[in-house]
Order: structure tokens, then sequence, then C-alpha cells
């Protein structure tokens, strides 16, 4: 027995009504939680943190009638006394000061350590830390099943002993020794000691548990020597994906793959979406009389949430296939190889999911930037994420490099690639500034658990996106459509009260003509109206108030208005330019460029997309923020409007500076 | 916020004490001392980086990867020639050239 103080406490009467869970990284925490809840939980943040919280209710446990107990995740930590934000959280969570949002802060019933059974020596220090709270406890001896095939001697009787807290040996990724677990969070125990306050007084404390709950049992079990050959597979492993060029060959190939499944496999799915959101706006258009209602029903809701739903597929597979990799261990390693190259800007190598991810949408890469662990680190990567060129820049970059280099596919290719390039190089940079002035900090050498490679669990992969899939579209159901919504109501009103002159003409020679010129006609006086109306509605009127603003970078009011309308989401512009300057959107990528092509200034003469426009509209898009969604994700998981804010005034001044240059390089001063 | 050793006179200064960047794989010796921002020296130690942890070079160069083969030498496992079978020990680091060079080793052959 350990010299420690030793008291006599009560007994539980009924199950806990909340308990918190927490324990080192890498033991398996989150697999006991979904073990634990299932899908019955809820993700929010601990208020005024970045820290991510969940919220689930364990299945079969009740505390009282209807009423079934809580779990809270906590994130994972080394120790309780750390001087970082996670294991700020978790002080204050089992102190009664901080709670999920939406839940009233209090300290938990109990708590519940997850142990990793094959490192328990390091793990004892936190279930001291924990014992010395003085809360009601469960300690889950998790992975068992790797502890065995190891050989390792574990005693469960043993440490239940030292500690005097019930120990449950379970394995959760193979569902093992779970209702035996449950059970035992029906009646946890106040520890009947409290182990040393200071650092070293728990080492000693840590240390002497284990060699008593170790002393019992042979040297080396019958099964041993697993331990042995798992290391020297570890170390091959480890050699070949850390490798300087074995290294980043490997994660070449991973995130290509990753890669190829974001932007072709989400296709399908995107498309089946996109027709759906059609298929209901036109279902909302033939079951409602023509007016307001109607519009903003088919076009401001149905519109603007399947605009943003569309990318539902692609944050699904993402997080699916990095939660599958976090799983076999190999990110870790991954984030070494990477660290070489983002550390000169500031940036840690975990930086590297988010930023890569950001290049199919911001969206994910910004929520993914949790898996950054230091806070200024995490920060300085939600900020420069949006700078790489994501999927939805795309159809911008097509239309104008189509413009600036029509007959040479070649070209279009190389200035795509260099829009790719300006992104980057404007994140890294902006990473830099960053972290010399507002996140002014010493960054921090990487310093990262590796944990055992092993099998992927599909189960922890499902579950992990159902919650970031939950997240997106809770998202793009409130904060999102209600934006959209407004800039729809911009874009479309007020109607016009009269139908212009030259319109009208055209309609009255259709009627008099043949069929195929007809049409024609018909179709003309239809341009017209719209880009009467678009002029007319108030994002037109703003656009021509805002037209001096945008003058300097070569933009005239027609090219504000594109800008304006598609500050929501920046794909918005070609259907913008196709309205505003042709009357029409059109799906034929062709006649449109040759449309914008021709298509003049007021004066009639000039150009409306001279070179020196393309090039700085180019630049513009390349670095611009331009995405609504994004600024919501950003002010969600940065923990502030105000960072959201500040992304938004950089990114739009860096870009108004490089359209700017671009304009003036490209107009020949 | 300036550096500190956790052990300001690690003893047994002699050819056999070297940082563990300069460790050649597969050598395995204790740590005696730290001398980093006391934030990066807390998180290692809470990693079981800690003074008289045994530990073994897995990889050199960037990153430097070490096995922890036991902590501060309790229990039959741990600190004893037998550490490299049944323990329940055993932990990976990757750390970055930087802390590696920082965390100085000893009873490491020359």
């Amino acid at each position: 027995m350990n010299d420690t103080a030793t008291t006599q406490e009560p007994r539980r009467s009924t199950a806990p009504g909340r308990i918190a869970l927490m324990g080192n990284p890498n033991t398996g925490k989150t697999t006991v939680f979904n073990r634990l809840c299932g899908l019955r939980h809820k993700t929010s943040n601990f208020p005024g943190t970045t820290q991510e919280a969940r919220l689930g209710l364990v299945r079969g446990m009740e505390h009282a009638a209807d009423a079934p107990t809580a779990v809270i995740d906590l994130p994972g930590i080394y120790s309780l006394e750390l001087d970082q934000p996670e294991s700020e959280v978790c002080r204050r969570v089992l102190a009664g000061e901080l709670a999920p949002a939406g839940e009233t802060a209090s300290a938990p019933d109990a708590v519940l350590v997850v142990v990793d059974a094959t490192n328990l020596a390091r793990n004892l220090l936190i279930v001291g830390e924990a014992m010395r709270r003085r809360l009601p406890m469960v300690v889950a001896l998790n992975m068992m099943d790797l502890a065995r095939r190891q050989g390792l001697p574990l005693n469960p009787a043993a440490l239940a002993e030292e500690l005097g807290v019930p120990v449950v040996e379970c394995s959760a990724r193979e569902g093992e020794g779970m209702k035996e677990l449950v059970a035992a969070l029906r009646d946890p125990r106040v520890p009947n000691r409290t182990p040393p306050g200071t650092q070293e007084g728990l080492e000693t404390w840590a240390d002497g548990v284990y060699a008593n709950v170790m002393a019992g049992a042979p040297a080396r079990a019958a099964t041993g020597g697993g331990a042995e050959s798992v290391s020297a597979a570890t170390d091959r492993l480890d050699r070949i994906f850390t490798h300087p060029v074995g290294g980043v060959a490997a994660f070449a190939a991973v995130m290509g793959i990753m890669f190829y499944a974001i932007f072709r496999v989400a296709q399908y799915p995107m498309g089946w979406i996109e027709t759906i959101f059609e298929r209901l706006g036109g279902l909302v258009r033939g079951a409602m009389p023509e007016g307001p209602l109607r519009d903003l029903l088919a076009d401001g809701v149905v519109g603007a949430v399947g605009s943003t739903v569309v990318f539902l597929p692609q944050i699904c597979l993402l997080f699916f296939m990095i939660t599958l990799l976090e799983d076999t261990g190999y990110l870790a390693r991954a984030a070494f190889v990477v660290d070489r190259w983002l550390r000169p800007f500031g940036l840690p190598g975990h930086s590297f999911v988010p930023l890569l991810s950001s290049h199919a949408c911001a969206l994910p890469g910004i929520m993914s930037a949790r898996g950054v662990p230091d806070r200024r680190d995490r920060l300085a990567t939600i900020l420069v994420a949006p700078f790489m060129s994501c999927s939805a820049r795309v159809p911008v970059y097509v239309l104008l490099t189509g413009l600036l280099f029509r007959d040479s596919p070649g070209m279009q290719a190389l200035a795509m690639v260099g829009c790719y390039v300006l992104g980057l190089a404007a994140g890294l940079l902006s990473a830099l500034i960053a972290r010399r002035g507002l996140l002014r900090g010493s960054g921090r050498p990487m310093a990262l658990e590796l944990p055992t490679y092993k099998r992927p669990s599909l189960r922890n992969a499902v579950l992990g996106t159902f919650d970031r899939a939950l997240i997106f579209l809770k998202k793009a159901g409130t904060v999102i459509l209600a934006i959209c919504i407004v800039l729809w109501w911009l874009s479309a009103y007020p109607a016009l009260k009269e139908t212009p002159p030259e319109a009208t003409t055209l309609r009255a020679q259709a009627q008099a003509a043949a069929p195929p010129e007809a049409e024609e006609l018909a179709a003309r006086a239809d341009r017209i109206e719209a880009r009467a109306a678009s002029a007319n509605s108030y994002m037109g009127r703003i656009g021509k108030a805002m037209a001096p603003v945008f003058e300097p970078i070569g933009a005239d009011w027609r090219l504000t208005v594109g800008i304006m309308a598609s500050f929501a989401a920046r794909e918005v512009f070609v259907g913008t330019m196709a309205i505003v300057v042709s009357g029409e959107e059109t799906e034929d990528e062709g006649a449109l460029r040759e449309r914008l092509s021709q298509a003049t200034r007021d004066d009639g003469t000039t150009p409306l997309f001279a070179r020196p426009v393309c090039w700085s509209m180019l630049v513009f898009y390349v670095l611009a923020m331009q995405c609504l969604p994004t600024l919501a994700v950003t002010a969600r998981e940065a923990g502030g409007v105000r960072w959201a804010l500040l992304q938004l005034a950089w990114m739009s001044a860096v870009a108004y500076a490089g359209a700017w240059i671009a304009f003036r390089i490209a107009g020949g001063f | 916020m300036g550096e500190t050793c956790e052990t300001p006179h690690c003893p047994g200064e002699s050819e056999q004490r070297r940082s563990l960047s300069r460790m050649r794989i597969g050598q395995v010796g204790t740590i005696c001392e730290t001398c980093m921002d006391p934030r990066d020296a807390a998180m290692l130690r809470a990693m079981g980086l800690k003074k008289n942890a045994r530990v073994r070079l897995c990889r050199a160069g960037e990153p430097c990867i070490v096995e922890v083969l036991s902590v501060a030498g309790a229990g039959p496992e741990c600190g004893s020639p037998c550490e490299s079978a049944a323990s329940a020990c055993r932990c990976r680091i990757g750390l970055a050239r930087a802390l590696a060079e920082r965390v100085m080793v000893s009873g490491v052959p020359a």
C-alpha cells in the first residue's frame, strides 16, 4: 500500500446524473464514449473556448425516471495541471465551473478515467490527478485485448485495491467489457485515499502503484514476446513513413487517394443533391401561386440551403477518411513529415490536413483544425485556410482564364496552377505575419505521441462523420440560410415596375414573327428585362453606389454587382455576370465566355473584360474571402465573431491590393 | 518565458551523457535532464519523458522517435534489464529535433 491519505467515503445510492469522461490521448476514450452513447449525443463547444464538447446519453442507464445519465467527453490530456487550454477545460469542468454550451455548469457526479492498459505506468498519473478531486470514480482499463496479446501480466483487481475505486477491464474497440463498465458506473466510488499534491509526489505514488500491481504477476507472461515484435514492426513502418523521401512519397499517395475521393467520388452524391434541390424548387414553384412568398421559398430557402448542402458529401468523405487515417496511427507520422515544410511559416505539421482539406472546401478544412493542439497554431490555421483555392473558385478561374487565353488551353492550365500557388503562398505568408504579430509567440517544437499502428474502426469513423455532418447541416440550416435569404432578397427586389420599352417592342415583334425567329426575339426580350431587373435591384443599386470603391481595380458597376453578389459564395460571380451582362444564366460555358468577351462598358466601346480587368478579377478571386458560410464556421471554430471579421478584413485587403497591383501591371501602369 | 533545466546539475557528466539527438538507433539510455521551455518540459514529463525514464531511440534526425521503455525506475520491469519484455510502460513519442537536442540521456554506450 502506498503512502497516501486514507479516508472513508459513503457509497452512492443512485446512478450518477452526469459523468465526466477523461483520459490521455490515444487511450480509446472516444471509442468508449461511442460505445456508451452511440448516436445519442450532441456536439457543441465549451463556452468561451475553442474546445469541442460532446455530451452523450448512456444507453440503458438512468439516474432518475426517464432521465438518462449524461457523459461529457473531455479533451484528451496528459495532465490536468498543464498550462494548456485542454487541461484548463478539464480542470474547470471537474470543478463545476464549466459545462458544454447549453448545459448548466456543476461538478460532475462521477468521473470515468479511461486508461491504456498497454501503458499503465504513465496513465496512472492522470488517474492520481483525478483522485485528488475527490469525486466518485471508475477506471476503465481499456485495450485489454492488446495488453493480452503483448503478454502484459495486468491484474485489475490488484489495481482496484491500490486505487480504492472500481477498475473495469475492457476493449471498447471490440465491445468487450462494456456491460461491466456500465454496471460499475452505476456505483462509482469516491477514492478512499488521496495521492500526494506535488508532481514529484504524484509520480512516486504512481510508480509505487504500478510496482505493486505488477509485483504479483509473472515477469513474462506465457503468451509474451508480443511487445518486442510489435516494436520491431513499428520501427520499420516509422522509418518508412517519416523518411525524408519515402515518407513524402507515402504521404503524397495517401493524400492523392483522399483527394481523388473528395473531388471525384463525391461528384456523384453532389449531383444527386443538386438534382433533389432543383426538383424541390420546381415542386415549390409548381405548388404555389406566383408571388414573393413562392420566390422566397423556391429561390431563397431551397436554393440557398441546396447551394450549401451540396458540399455535404465532400465533408463526409473527408472526415470519414481522416478518422480512419487517424485511427490507423498514420496521421501522427504524417504530421511530422509536413512539419518540416510548414514550420518556417509558423504553422505546425498538424495544420496540413486543414490546409489540404481547404482545397476542396474551406468549411471542412476549418472544422478539421480542431486537431491542431496549440491555440495560436489553431487560430493561425483557421485564419489562413480560406486562402487555399477551393472547388467553388474553380468556375471563376475557368471563366477568367478562358477570357484571358481564349485559344490556348496550355496557358489556361498554367494560369490555373498559378492561382493555386498564389493562394497557397498568400496563406503561408499570412500565417507568418499572424504568428509574428497578433498571434505572436514562440513556435512550440512538435512533440507527439505516436500511437500503435492498428486496424481502423469503421464504427468510429461512421459515428465521427455523422457528428461532423450534423454540425455542418445545423449551420447550413440556421446562420447560412439566414444570410443567403438576405442576399437573395437584395438581388431580387424591388421588382421592376415597368417592363423596359425595348423588351416590350421585341415581344411585340416576336408575336408577329415565325417560330424560330419569334423564340429568339422573346429570349432577347427576357434578357433585357432580367438585366434591367438586376440593375434596378437593391444589389444593383448598391453596386452602382459602390462602383467607385472597386474602380481602382478595374471594375465598373456591373463587375461591382458581381463582386457584391458573390460575397455569399464566390461561384455566384459567374451566374451574376451572366445575368448582368447578357440577361440570362447559361449552362454553355463557351457561349457565356463569348458574350462576356464582347460585352462593353456603358460607353459602348471599352471592353468590360479587358485583359487588365481579367487579371485583376482573377487575383481578386484567388485571394478574397467571398464565402459567408466560411465566415460563419470561422466564428464558431475560432471562438468569436471577431476572428471572422479579422479574416474578412485581412483577406479583402490582400485581395484588393493584389488585384490593384495585377490591374496596374497588366495595364502597363 | 526563459528556459529552465529540470535538473540543473545533472551528475555524471561524461562521454556517456549526450543529447537524445546524438544517440544511435537502437541505443537505450536514461533521461537525466531536460533543458527547455518549462511548458515543453512539463508536457514531455506528462508524456513519460521524465528524469530516470529509460528510452530507446527508434529513429534519429527529424523527427527523433523514441520508445519509452520504463518510467522512473519503479517496479520489477521498469528500469531493469527485462524492461523490453512485458512492461506496461511502453509508448512511442516523436520529437522535433529542437526538442530532442535538449533532452540529455545518460548510460549510453560510446
